[in-house]
């Protein structure tokens, strides 16, 4: 047993012009980078210098035009294992993952997509496994209709079972060697049975990978995604924005992965965060301030949901008509930059309250004294409520070290709200200074993505002592 | 006749053990698929003889009903092979085999598409559907009659140009001072209501570089010769002969013309596996030692010199029987580098080959048209 500090563990959420909506108009911006691989390689060497554990691919299966208002960076972008088998060869050290919808494929497909993707980038590759939140995915699939969670869900379980198997179907050393007479020993390759969904006979087509399995990643707060994550998850994915729910989130899926027979260390939960990070305070404050004035305010006889654009984005309507709504309190008819008075504060619901001390926590602005919060920060944190973070590098790795040290992360997702500054300012600023406080690793501690996670690689379910080891760990 | 156009087309099918079964136990065998480095190393060969395609083919079993050939039992699969090489080549061609019988459209387009944009216009995809790669038993289906995996694979290429052409090439504005990001008059939905799919779109991905990618397929009977003959830009044949040659190529030309294309616009690509050595002998001798180690080259092979193969290339092309050859390796990379080192020279002198690339794209390379957008009136 090592006496080294419990570690940190940091991915990139990556869409190639920023996961703020206004991202790709920062002046540094690449406003196409998400067809120029060169540039999204060169973003991602950025994290593999921090050491980052994983650079994260996410996918969507269905677009609108609508979505350039509030998601312009997953309106249109490449597909992941596209993308990833380029990012691998791009890179050297930094996991790869990878979104897909077992709703939308198949298990043969899956498992060999990322056995592949596991041999290409010698040992790097992750599946984020995500079922399919996106209704409108349906009507690219041929359906009839959304699926309930229950039917995906019935079938992702199936489906992730499918994939293992298939991944284990050669045991570890099926393959001979050229003085060998025979390229493979059948006798370690193993077809499946059928079950319930799927019929796959197997073996798959490649040989056993050099995770073993690939990391498998997951996220979503529903009963049947915490137990998919606390059955088959290496990782989860939360978006809490409070510590409090983040928490409780935390020790729920420690506690159903131990009813799994799994330890509490073998499942990472990584919360997202948006940092905005800057030598001093009052220039982070600046970025986040300069990234939201890009942002288009809405008509204030804009319905939620509904922007200039079209009515696809999920996003609210940035107007003070839905920051009424958010706030609980009628702030209509004032001009986007006069002083909301204290006040509103007292008027406002529960929610709101918090959202004025999201606002505070955020842009150091108050209701009273020097820097006053204004409508137009109403509007904006009624419409973009996301994890976030903004100070200069002690205070950032305040916020995470917060988190970490009190049952809330094992990490964290961090999304650059602009690329490539975020991602350098993160890289040059606080990973030092979460080194120098020893919970981040200064180098990478071996080539593949489970050990950035320290995880074990595990033996195939076929291989003849497989049982008897699992009895005695 | 028609004669055959010169410089001929000549690719390069990977396969992960060598043409010849016997070919990875080979003395001169010195490559693993599942070392990336190795793979990297010959698509690298490749472009550098200035080959106009690397295509990684596909099966969707893992056949192990010889293991002493492993080829038909393991490979990497060809989008994230492709993938991967898009970043460690730069002017040669990708070709990725996928099988419209096992996969949805949707996917299908948004994986092509993306290849494209990685590739920087150097994708192309061959079609393969279960009637001749079969893959039933991994993919929870029924065995079905030819005829239907082919009306399959026709509606799927049909919804799929549609998706590609779903963006238009200036449907993003990107503009920082106004905020506007896409242009939403330009990106269209598909609304494909078809007998196997019904697809709204648009797609998630921007129009490829090539706008349309070149589309491949091998052909093994009549319903590949007719889906060749609709859709394809390059297509792979296994005749016998140079007269099987010729009468297949004049078949596929006229069935294309009775589609209403340009016969011209149709690259008829024969698969053979050359063994070159620097003299006839020592090719023979190579040939006798594999075959020795068990099982014989399939296909059309063709063993000797320099000159002894690029006469028989020759051949081919004045008999108009190919506009093309689609190389394969009975060892690998011993035999890649022997072709790209003996015979290309020799195809150079006879104007049978080019010497360098023409253009940026794989569409280019080949001479093909580019295509109009078809969702635009």
């Amino acid at each position: 047993m090592t006496t080294q500090k419990r570690q940190l563990h940091l991915g990139l959420m990556f869409w190639g012009t920023g996961t703020h909506p206004s991202g790709w108009r920062w002046p540094d911006a690449k406003a196409d980078a998400a067809y120029d691989i060169d540039y999204l390689q060169k973003v991602t060497r950025i994290a593999e210098q921090g050491k980052f554990d994983f650079v994260f691919l996410g996918d969507k299966l269905a677009t609108d035009p609508s979505l350039q208002r509030s998601n312009p960076a997953q309106m249109s972008r490449l597909e992941p294992f596209v993308a990833g088998a380029s990012l691998a060869a791009g890179t050297s050290q930094i996991g790869i993952v990878v979104t897909a919808n077992p709703t939308y494929y198949d298990p043969y497909t899956i498992a060999r997509f990322f056995a592949s993707l596991d041999h290409l980038s010698k040992g790097r590759a992750s599946w984020n496994i995500v079922t399919g939140a996106d209704p409108d995915a349906a009507g690219n699939f041929s359906r009839d209709e959304h699926w309930t969670a229950d039917r995906r869900y019935d079938r992702a379980d199936e489906f992730v079972a499918t994939v293992k198997d298939l991944w284990d179907s050669w045991e570890d050393g099926a393959r001979g060697a050229a003085e060998n007479e025979a390229a493979f020993d059948p006798a370690r390759i193993h077809r499946l049975e059928p079950g319930t969904v799927f019929s796959v006979a197997g073996p798959l087509d490649a040989p056993r990978s050099p995770q073993g399995h690939p990391v498998i990643l997951h996220a979503g707060t529903s009963e049947r995604s915490r137990e998919l994550g606390a059955r088959d998850a290496d990782a989860i994915f939360t978006s809490h924005v409070f510590i409090e729910p983040a928490r409780a989130y935390y020790a729920d899926i420690k506690a159903r992965a131990r009813r799994y027979g799994r330890s509490a260390e073998d499942i990472a939960i990584l919360p997202s965060l948006t940092p905005i990070v800057a030598p001093s305070t009052e220039e982070a404050v600046a970025i986040f301030d300069r990234l939201n004035s890009f942002l288009a305010f809405d008509p204030e006889d804009a319905i939620d949901g509904q922007g200039v654009f079209g009515n696809r984005g999920s996003a609210r309507s940035r107007n003070l008509a839905t920051a009424s709504k958010v706030f609980g309190v009628d702030v209509t008819g004032h001009a986007h930059d006069d002083f909301v008075p204290p006040g509103t504060y007292e008027a406002a619901n529960d929610d709101g309250r918090r959202l004025f001390g999201e606002i505070t926590r955020l842009t150091r602005r108050r209701l009273e004294g020097g820097a006053r919060i204004t409508y137009r920060d109403l509007v904006i944190a009624a419409s973009v409520h996301v994890p976030a973070v903004v100070g200069n590098p002690v205070e950032v790795a305040d916020h995470i070290q917060h988190w970490f040290d009190n049952g809330a992360a094992d990490g964290f997702n961090l999304f650059p709200a602009y690329v490539p500054g975020a991602v350098q300012s993160f890289v040059d600023l606080v990973v030092p200074e979460l080194q120098r406080r020893g919970i981040y690793r200064t180098d990478y501690s071996g080539p593949t993505f489970r050990d950035h996670l320290g995880l074990p690689r595990p033996a195939s379910r076929f291989a003849p002592d497989y049982t008897e080891k699992r009895k005695q760990a | 006749m028609s004669a055959s156009k010169l410089p001929l087309i000549i690719g390069y099918l990977y396969e992960p053990y060598g043409s010849h079964p016997s070919g990875w136990r080979s003395p001169q065998s010195a490559h693993d698929p599942y070392d990336v480095d190795d793979l990297v190393a010959v698509a690298r060969l490749a472009e550098d003889a200035k080959l106009d395609f690397f295509a990684v083919e596909d099966r969707l079993v893992a056949d192990m009903s010889d293991p002493a050939s492993p080829s038909r039992a393991t490979r990497t699969e060809p989008f994230t092979t492709a993938s991967f090489l898009a970043t460690k080549t730069s002017r040669i061609g990708l070709l990725v085999t996928a099988n419209t019988s096992y996969y949805e459209p949707y996917n299908l387009a948004r994986l092509s598409a993306s290849l494209d944009h990685v590739t920087h216009g150097r994708a192309g995809w061959t079609v393969s559907t279960g009637a001749t790669q079969p893959a039933d038993q991994n993919y929870s289906q029924s065995p079905l009659p030819a005829e239907r995996h082919y009306a399959r694979a026709d509606e799927a290429v049909d919804v799929i140009r549609k998706l590609w052409d779903s963006w238009e090439d200036d449907a993003f504005i990107r503009n920082k001072a106004t905020g506007e990001f896409v242009d939403g008059e330009k990106i269209h939905p598909v609304d494909h209501e078809g007998e196997h799919f019904r697809i709204r779109g648009p797609l998630n991905v921007a129009r490829p570089p090539q706008s349309q990618l070149i589309v491949g397929h091998a052909v093994e009977s009549g319903e590949g010769e007719a889906f060749a003959a609709r859709e394809a830009d390059v297509v792979f044949v296994t005749p016998g002969s140079i007269e099987e040659g010729q009468t297949l190529r004049q078949q596929l030309r006229e069935k294309a013309s009775a589609e209403g294309r340009d016969p011209d616009s149709i690259r008829v690509i024969v698969e053979i596996t050359p063994v070159a050595a620097a003299t006839d002998a020592e090719a023979n001798h190579l040939v006798a030692g594999l075959d020795a180690l068990g099982g014989h080259a399939p296909g059309l092979v063709v063993v000797g010199s320099a000159e002894t193969i690029a006469a028989v290339f020759a051949a081919w092309a004045e008999a108009g029987a190919a506009d093309g050859f689609l190389i394969r390796s009975a060892v690998l990379p011993a035999q890649l580098r022997a072709f790209a080192e003996f015979v290309l020279p020799e195809l150079r002198n006879r104007g049978l080959a080019r010497s360098d690339y023409d253009a940026p794209t794989l569409r280019g390379n080949l001479g093909a048209s580019p295509i109009p957008n078809r969702l635009v009136a």
